[in-house]
């Protein structure tokens, strides 16, 4: 599985990951948190390999560093936190997923466009494949960009803060449609995200990260319970059940 | 598309200062005998125009749609890496110490300075990252030195100004067809090499991250594009000058026609670009007749008022 070992990156002489270690369990949605700068995005640039950094990033023991730009996009989907627009349809755009397997001819098998049309009925937007990218509200572009990186049929799938342009129902939706791919789909999922609350409820586990550092790995439920998050965030944690089920809720003093 | 550059080129052929009927014309076309004189102004004179033409439009029409897709700007020509300026140059140099051998060494000369000059800006914004600002940013300083000594050269010897202009309005006058082989070739090769990438390319439109994530090698891609539009744009300066507007106005009119997909933008420009060299050469031949008007003028009068109207609207649209 993903594992990121003694990871250092820096921007000129400033230290944006200092030593940075974990390993993804397979399967699990993990969520990574932290205050901003702390260095999440720079990890995704690092695992994206878009970033020179020390220390080394495997999956299955194999270093992505060493791999071939195919073989690294079929193991790895990362969708990043900005996306442009482009002119194109979100047919064309979920179709763009395949590229890591198509040959010199640019040819789409019938593998191919099974798995197109698969995103495209997972993420929910089939009925949208004629419509251009860009007329699309963020939240529909935001779940197009899922369907391509889904397309892309990898083992892990690295998203940075998919949520953010989208309103609380399509966000809600979202983290569902994950919460379901890792189980159904069996994918493992590695998610920044910067709403705490959605964090706790979504991720079978959370990374948090501070000043480049990993200061806690392990399950939404010890996080709750060891109070790092209060620490980090400066943050007040309220707990109240509802019908039988606990709810948590985070706010800032 | 390719039926409209057919007729063009059929139209060039058959209209010029010379006048000759239909039956003249389909005559000396076919080689009869007693047309030897109008076999002569067709194959020896119109028909390489023609073909210039052609490849004139189609070589900077690649470049163009190449840049504006690796720089992500759509105002991107040519000219912005340099060829013009870098072309300039080598001709100002080898007009200033060798003019004699300016008739002979012109097309290598502006072929290597366009060239060279990308390959420099290329590096440099290899050097500082290759992201799309840092090519722009090269290409602008790059050029501005290379201005300077066209400038600065000029002002030494002022005759050189005038062997200099004809070069940089650009025209096809005077073609022969055996200079057009070598460039044809370049221009196809970048023809062919963009239509290879053209899958990638394609992806550079959803940003370098995310082109990295899908296999994208970004930075050897883009260094591979800016490569590839230097040689393509150089080949077309090498025999037609500094032709103007056509690198960065055909993009645009082939995206309306055929969508944002670079495989067939890269066709549908070739194919609109021919056209229009053509067109914009037979303008000029025919509107002054028997004086003509260079090509590059004609396309800077066509191209100028177009650039306004892609400024106007982007106004409108930000």
């Amino acid at each position: 599985m993903l594992c990121v070992r003694d990871v250092c990156a820096r921007y000129g002489s400033r230290t944006i990951l200092d030593h940075v270690s974990f390993r993804l369990r397979p399967h699990q949605l993990t969520a990574l948190v932290g205050r901003n700068g702390c260095g999440k995005s720079t990890l995704v640039s690092c695992i994206n390999q878009c970033l020179p950094y020390t220390g080394e990033i495997t999956f299955s023991d194999r270093s992505l560093a060493l791999m071939t730009d195919r073989e690294r996009a079929q193991t790895i989907a990362i969708l990043p936190q900005v996306l442009p627009a482009p002119h194109i349809t979100v047919e064309e755009l979920v179709t763009f997923g395949r590229s890591p397997y198509l040959d010199l001819g640019h040819r789409l098998t019938l593998r191919d466009h099974q798995a197109v049309e698969e995103a495209m009925e997972r993420a929910g937007v089939a009925p949208l494949r004629r419509q251009m990218v860009d007329q699309l509200s963020g939240g529909e572009r935001q779940n197009a960009c899922l369907a391509m990186v889904l397309a892309q049929s990898t083992r892990v799938i690295v998203l940075d803060e998919p949520t953010t342009y989208m309103d609380m129902a399509h966000q809600a939706a979202f983290l569902k449609q994950l919460h379901t791919l890792k189980s159904a789909r069996k994918k493992t999922i590695l998610v920044i995200l910067h709403d705490l609350n959605q964090a706790i409820q979504y991720a079978d586990e959370l990374i948090v990260l501070e000043q480049g550092k990993v200061r806690f790995q392990g399950s939404a439920e010890s996080c709750l319970s060891c109070g790092i998050l209060e620490e980090i965030f400066d943050v007040r944690k309220h707990l109240f059940l509802e019908n039988g089920q606990r709810f948590v809720l985070f706010s800032a003093d | 598309m390719l039926l409209l550059l057919l007729c063009v080129v059929l139209l060039s052929l058959r209209l010029g200062s010379a006048q000759m009927s239909n039956l003249e014309f389909f005559c000396s076309l076919l080689h009869r005998p007693g047309y030897e004189t109008g076999s002569l102004i067709l194959y020896g004179l119109r028909l390489p125009r023609s073909v210039a033409g052609v490849l004139a439009g189609a070589g900077l029409s690649v470049s163009g749609v190449l840049l504006q897709s690796v720089t992500g700007n759509a105002m991107a020509a040519p000219n912005l890496i340099g060829v013009n300026a870098g072309a300039g140059f080598a001709v100002v140099l080898l007009l200033f110490f060798f003019p004699t051998a300016a008739v002979y060494a012109l097309p290598p000369a502006a072929f290597l300075g366009a060239f060279l000059t990308t390959l420099a800006i290329v590096t440099l914004a290899g050097k500082l990252g290759a992201s799309k600002i840092t090519i722009i940013l090269a290409g602008l300083a790059c050029t501005a030195i290379l201005n300077a000594g066209i400038s600065f050269f000029s002002l030494l010897d002022t005759d050189l100004l005038d062997s200099y202009s004809y070069f940089s309005s650009g025209g096809l006058s005077g073609i022969r067809m055996e200079q057009l082989a070598l460039p044809a070739l370049f221009i196809l090769a970048c023809l062919i090499w963009s239509l290879a990438l053209s899958r990638q390319i394609d992806l550079l439109c959803l940003g370098d991250s995310m082109a990295a994530s899908l296999g994208v090698r970004v930075r050897s891609l883009r260094m591979a594009c800016l490569i590839c539009a230097s040689a393509s744009a150089a080949a077309v300066v090498s025999f037609a000058g500094l032709l103007g507007f056509v690198g960065l106005i055909v993009p645009h009119i082939a995206r309306r026609l055929t969508g944002f997909r670079v495989l067939p933008l890269l066709l549908s420009s070739v194919l609109c670009g021919g056209t229009l060299v053509v067109l914009g050469d037979l303008l000029g031949r025919l509107l002054f007749a028997p004086s003509e008007l260079p090509v590059g003028i004609v396309m800077a009068f066509l191209g100028a008022p177009f650039f306004l109207f892609l400024l106007l609207r982007r106004r409108t649209a930000l």
